[in-house]
């Protein structure tokens, strides 16, 4: 399968092995639907492997974070590549994603949803199983 | 829909022919004998194409011409001359003429010369082709290589053909180069192209040109300015042109170069101790990579089979970006672009099985880079695919075939497609400041 999970304990992180093109986005598309019917609700896509974007994957992306935060989570893009940034502002859709530069930035902007366990354990799969 | 074609010529039984064998072909045709008439005729009637003759009385052919596409800018036209030169041919090229044709001529070629200038234009009032419209007059404004090798490719006949040339900076081979196109469309046969060329240089020009057939990677049917040169195959076996023959010899040595030279100086020591202008002009000994010429002919088509790499689509336009100058912004935007309309192609025109091709053709201008992506597959009703919405929420439509994202990336898309016929998308990125030859 073209993409991986790491998953703590109410986030799941999808990690893209590449471009969204082409057959990463159907994969992209069955990780998030995953999560959808595991009804994890914080989700961040690690977009530091992806340089191209297709309009494809824009729509799962943006599908999948109306549905998420219906209901109550979220999905937010770590790592995102200036060029990734600059599609997303000619699509008019910079302002709708949270972008999170590190690691440390999951459990930063989840963390009001996390208890102190879950979020200390988050920190630590996410610095021992980096891209997993 | 009938397209309309406007004759301009003040010979009445020529221009009664052609009209008669056009009708004939299923045009609606309308005649002029001068510039005045046709402005006036054209000011009530859209068209399609015009074909005049360069000399008429009051106003020339260039000059209704320049007028006429100020009505109607994407009209396509034929210029007709009994009195052919480089200079005028080169000004009709240069005013957006797609082709010229010297009299006397047969019946038969001009037919066959409309119908396929009018496939390749729009019919009137619709949108310019920007492909179309920039592939040869361009061409004329186009700086020339950095090498001194100057190559171009077409299809001629059956089988891919490139275009070799050789010849000093400033001789003019942005020139030579849209004569040969020019040509080719004229010719199945790669000799009569390099016939007409020479023919039309004479001695101007000094440069050697020839066609490659790219199957055999042999350079075949070359000359040398207006003189006709010795061929040898990859045997050394002889093809010559004709019963003239000068100095100068063409040979595949074993290493796989390009030998140029009299056959006795292939034979002798290649390091005649000339630079290589001195050597071209001497007709001295030159050897070529045959297989980087081939490879770099190739450079301007990327041919896919699905499923297709993405990856192969990215890499080969982060080159021609570069080759191009495109800066990391407009290149970024011009990859993702172009990915789209492969992605676009292999999603929408095979799904997902395994047949037909993509096809993405790249052509440099000075103005433009010009990207077009066509595929075989099934095609679709493009306006029922492309609604009149165009706020964020249409841009990253599921359903949608990423369009609209092109058009935000791209200075100009154009979607071609029907049923059953396969998709076109033309794309039109800026360059910056014009290069001039």
């Amino acid at each position: 399968m073209a993409t991986d999970v790491d998953e703590a304990r109410g986030v799941r992180v999808v990690v893209p092995r590449g471009n969204l093109l082409g057959e990463e986005v159907e994969a992209l598309r069955r990780r998030l639907g995953e999560a959808l019917i595991a009804e994890t609700t914080h989700v961040v896509v690690d977009m530091r492997p992806v340089r191209y974007v297709s309009a494809r994957a824009l729509g799962v992306l943006v599908s999948h974070l109306g549905e998420l935060r219906h209901r109550g989570g979220d999905l937010k893009l770590l790592g995102c590549h200036p060029t990734v940034h600059q599609l997303l502002g000619l699509c008019g859709l910079g302002a709708l994603f949270e972008f999170l530069d590190t690691d440390d930035d999951i459990a930063a902007h989840f963390g009001p949803q996390l208890s102190g366990p879950e979020r200390e354990q988050l920190l630590g799969v996410r610095a021992q199983g980096d891209g997993c | 829909m009938q397209r309309r074609i406007l004759l301009v010529d003040g010979e009445r039984a020529l221009k009664t022919a052609l009209a008669t064998a056009l009708r004939q072909d299923g045009y609606e045709v309308e005649l002029a004998d001068s510039g005045d008439e046709a402005l006036e005729l054209a000011a009530h009637t859209p068209l399609d194409l015009v074909v005049t003759d360069l000399r008429l009385p009051a106003m020339d052919g260039l000059d209704l011409f320049r007028r006429l596409r100020e009505r109607q800018p994407g009209l396509a036209g034929v210029v007709v001359t009994a009195y052919g030169s480089l200079e005028s041919a080169v000004e009709a090229l240069r005013l957006g003429f797609a082709d010229y044709v010297t009299k006397p001529f047969e019946v038969a070629a001009l037919r066959r010369l409309v119908g396929r200038v009018l496939a390749a234009s729009r019919p009137s009032g619709g949108a310019v082709d920007p492909f179309a419209r920039a592939a040869v007059p361009h061409e004329l404004l186009a700086a020339p290589g950095e090498g001194r090798w100057v190559h171009d490719l077409w299809q001629v006949g059956a089988g891919r053909r490139g275009v070799l040339l050789a010849a000093e900076p400033g001789a003019g081979r942005g020139v030579m180069r849209a004569l040969f196109r020019a040509e080719a469309a004229h010719c199945a046969r790669p000799r009569a192209v390099v016939e007409r060329v020479a023919q039309w240089l004479g001695e101007r020009l000094v440069a050697f040109f020839g066609v490659v057939d790219m199957a055999g990677r042999v350079l075949r049917f070359a000359t040398r300015g207006g003189m006709v040169a010795r061929l040898c195959g990859a045997d050394l076996g002889t093809d010559a042109l004709s019963g003239r023959h000068d100095d100068l010899g063409l040979a595949i040595d074993a290493a796989d170069r390009l030998v140029v030279g009299s056959p006795d100086a292939a034979a002798a020591d290649p390091e005649a101790g000339l630079g290589e202008a001195q050597a071209l002009r001497a007709g001295a000994l030159l050897r070529v990579d045959v297989g980087s010429v081939v490879r770099s002919l190739e450079e301007d088509t990327l041919t896919l089979r699905p499923p297709c790499s993405a990856e192969a689509c990215i890499a080969r336009t982060e080159e021609v970006a570069a080759r191009a100058g495109l800066e990391a912004t407009d290149t970024f935007r011009v990859v993702t672009a172009v990915a789209e309309a492969v992605h676009n192609a292999e999603c929408h025109g095979y799904g997902g099985r395994d047949e037909g091709r993509i096809e993405v053709r790249y052509l440099q201008t000075p103005r433009d880079l010009l990207i077009q992506v066509r595929d075989s597959g099934c095609g679709f009703d493009a306006e029922a695919a492309e609604p009149a919405l165009v706020g964020p929420g249409d841009l990253y439509r599921e359903s949608g075939r990423g369009f609209l994202v092109m058009r935000r990336l791209m200075d100009a898309v154009d979607v071609e497609s029907a049923l059953g016929q396969g998709t076109t998308v033309r794309m039109e990125k800026g360059v910056g400041s014009p290069r001039l030859a």
